[in-house]
């Protein structure tokens, strides 16, 4: 199927919006509503997973597979972090909030990196977690 | 390079690189005798150090923003400067006054300073930031009131766009918070209070704006990108700074005795502080992402790049990392604070400035852009210098965090200096982190003498 795309150098959002609001609610779970937005992000796949634009498939299933990925590794292995280490251990302070920190904003910046090539009608793959097909 | 008066601004720009020489040498002084008590004392000592570092942190982005006006205002106003002579007049009395104050620093005791220079008259000096002798205030409204005139009257006569008009109204926001450095009331809390409404509103506020013209000059020139999708998005993101930055400024207000109010208004406002360095960097990378040619400038396309990013996590992410009340409570004035300074000054201001002057340099030395070999060179320098600030902000929250466990959390809390032998590891590799970056600083020194096919500017 062929879609037509608008010209990147002219239009302010030339991509498909479904996928820009998927890369979207990808970086309102990390910033501003976690939960809720992860939620919305798979309200959204399931009723538009098998969309027939590629582009919107693409999108919609790399953000909520990486959400699963990194959310679970971000919390899991913080929270491993302080039970192994203890609550009362500064090392545990140390290591869980620089993980936490430097992970959080590594997917805040993959999600940059989606998100534009969402608003630019361009396909993306998260690196490690993000699926290699889209269907 | 379109009109001549443009050329004013490479003295600026080689000032700029100059003092920032010397803002890192500074640096690494103080490093060292975090480590080692007494190095270099009597001569240095750290309070001096310390001065000097940041002062020359300001001047020389000061002088990075100027000369980025000079040559981004004609271009945008499709017009000569008003007046060359008054830029260059400026330049060498901004230069003499800079000099023989960080001279004034270094040989001459502090309170004889005060003394000598009409601290009596109006006490402004012993704040921190705003050390300057009061002559030396004056010269900086001087100088930033003539500047403001010149490019404001360039401005008038020539063409008006989005861009020098947000680059206008930084300025001159730069220049009238200035002037709260002036007032210097007996109460410690009203203080406070105006003192921060130069330190934060300039760096959390009007900087800002200055920050997003140049960023979206450079863009505009690298990708080619429609004017008017990039003005809208600076919009947005100017709007989404003062909404945030100016309410904001109420996370200092936290425990200066200003009213509780404070605590729900700074943390909430200073929590949506990242959000316009968050469209920031989106701001860089779609622009970039959607561009159909490559630049032949690929290093200053790299620094506005890594200006977004940077930005975001220094400004933005560590911003945040301790800016709620309750967390604040604890982290205040620790080496977290640190560690947010350093990175978000390098992050949003040292790099749009050194993406601007990679951007304008080669046009103002008769080149579209340098040689391979000058900017790979200069790549180099990017990544050593990023890659050290980030270790730099890493051993630094490290030692925050302990700093904090052991001096206020612990049940058998250390002393101030108990806890700084506690986390001496920590300040060793930021002490090496800090040699890299010199490094770095020396290879982007060396970038601009390497030889080699340059590019010519298509006429």
């Amino acid at each position: 199927m062929s879609l037509e795309r608008k010209d990147p150098l002219k239009h302010l959002m030339p991509g498909p919006p479904l996928a820009v609001i998927a890369e979207a609610l990808f970086l309102i779970n990390l910033m501003l509503l976690p939960g809720i937005a992860f939620l919305v992000l798979v309200a959204l796949w399931l009723r538009h997973g098998d969309h027939p634009d590629p582009l919107v498939r693409n999108h919609l299933r790399q953000t909520v597979v990486t959400c699963i990925w990194g959310g679970g590794l971000l919390v899991s292995i913080s929270v491993a972090i302080f039970v192994l280490g203890g609550f009362d251990n500064p090392w545990s302070w140390v290591i869980g909030v620089l993980y936490f920190v430097l992970f959080h904003a590594g997917l805040i910046l993959l999600g940059v990196l989606g998100l534009v090539r969402a608003i630019n009608g361009r396909t993306w793959r998260y690196p490690l977690v993000g699926p290699r097909r889209d269907d | 390079m379109q009109y001549k008066s443009q050329a004013v601004a490479m003295p600026y720009f080689i000032a700029a690189i100059g003092l920032f020489v010397g803002q890192i040498i500074f640096g690494l002084i103080m490093g060292m005798q975090y480590v080692v008590g007494d190095f270099l004392f009597p001569e240095i000592p750290f309070n001096v150090a310390r001065m000097v570092h940041t002062n020359l942190l300001i001047v020389w982005l000061l002088f990075g923003f100027m000369g980025a006006a000079y040559y981004m205002v004609p271009e945008e106003s499709e017009t000569e400067l008003y007046s060359t002579k008054l830029a260059w007049i400026l330049f060498w009395v901004f230069l003499a006054a800079g000099a023989l104050t960080i001279l004034g620093y270094l040989f001459v005791p502090y309170a004889t300073l005060a003394e000598m220079t009409g601290n009596d008259l109006l006490a402004t000096m012993g704040r921190e930031f705003l050390e300057q002798p009061l002559p030396t205030k004056i010269g900086i409204v001087v100088v930033a009131l003539a500047f403001l005139f010149n490019i404001t009257m360039t401005v008038l006569k020539g063409r008006k766009t989005a861009i020098s008009v947000v680059l206008l109204l930084g300025l001159w926001g730069l220049a009238i918070f200035f002037l709260f450095s002036f007032y210097n009331p007996h109460n410690l809390v009203r203080d406070k209070l105006y003192w921060w409404f130069v330190v934060h509103l300039w760096v959390e506020g009007v900087w800002e704006l200055i920050l997003a013209a140049l960023l979206a000059f450079v863009l505009i020139k690298v990708t080619g990108v429609d004017r008017e999708v990039i003005e809208k998005w600076l919009y947005v993101i100017i709007t989404l700074a003062l909404v945030t930055g100016i309410i904001g400024t109420g996370h200092h207000f936290f425990w200066i005795g200003t009213p509780e109010y404070w605590q729900w208004w700074g943390s909430i406002f200073s929590a949506l502080e990242p959000v316009p360095f968050f469209a920031m960097t989106v701001f860089a990378f779609n622009m970039v992402n959607r561009r159909k040619r490559e630049h032949p400038n690929k290093a200053a396309v790299l620094w506005a790049l890594g200006t977004g990013v940077m930005a975001f996590l220094g400004a933005g992410v560590w911003g945040f990392l301790h800016t709620l009340a309750p967390v604040n409570y604890y982290t205040h004035g620790s080496q977290i604070t640190a560690a947010h300074g350093h990175m978000a000054f390098y992050g949003a201001y040292v790099m749009v400035v050194i993406t601007i002057i990679s951007y304008a340099m080669p046009l103002l030395r008769g080149r579209a852009a340098n040689s391979e070999k000058a900017q790979v060179l200069e790549m180099w320098s990017f990544w050593l210098m990023t890659i050290a600030m980030v270790f730099i902000t890493l051993f630094l929250t490290a030692a925050g965090i302990l700093q904090v466990w052991l001096q206020r959390v612990s049940d058998t809390p250390m002393s101030f200096m108990a806890a700084q032998d506690q986390v001496v590891l920590f300040y060793w590799m930021r002490e090496w982190a800090g040699v890299v970056f010199f490094i770095g600083l020396l290879t982007y020194l060396a970038s601009f003498f390497v030889k080699g096919e340059t590019k010519a500017v298509a006429n």
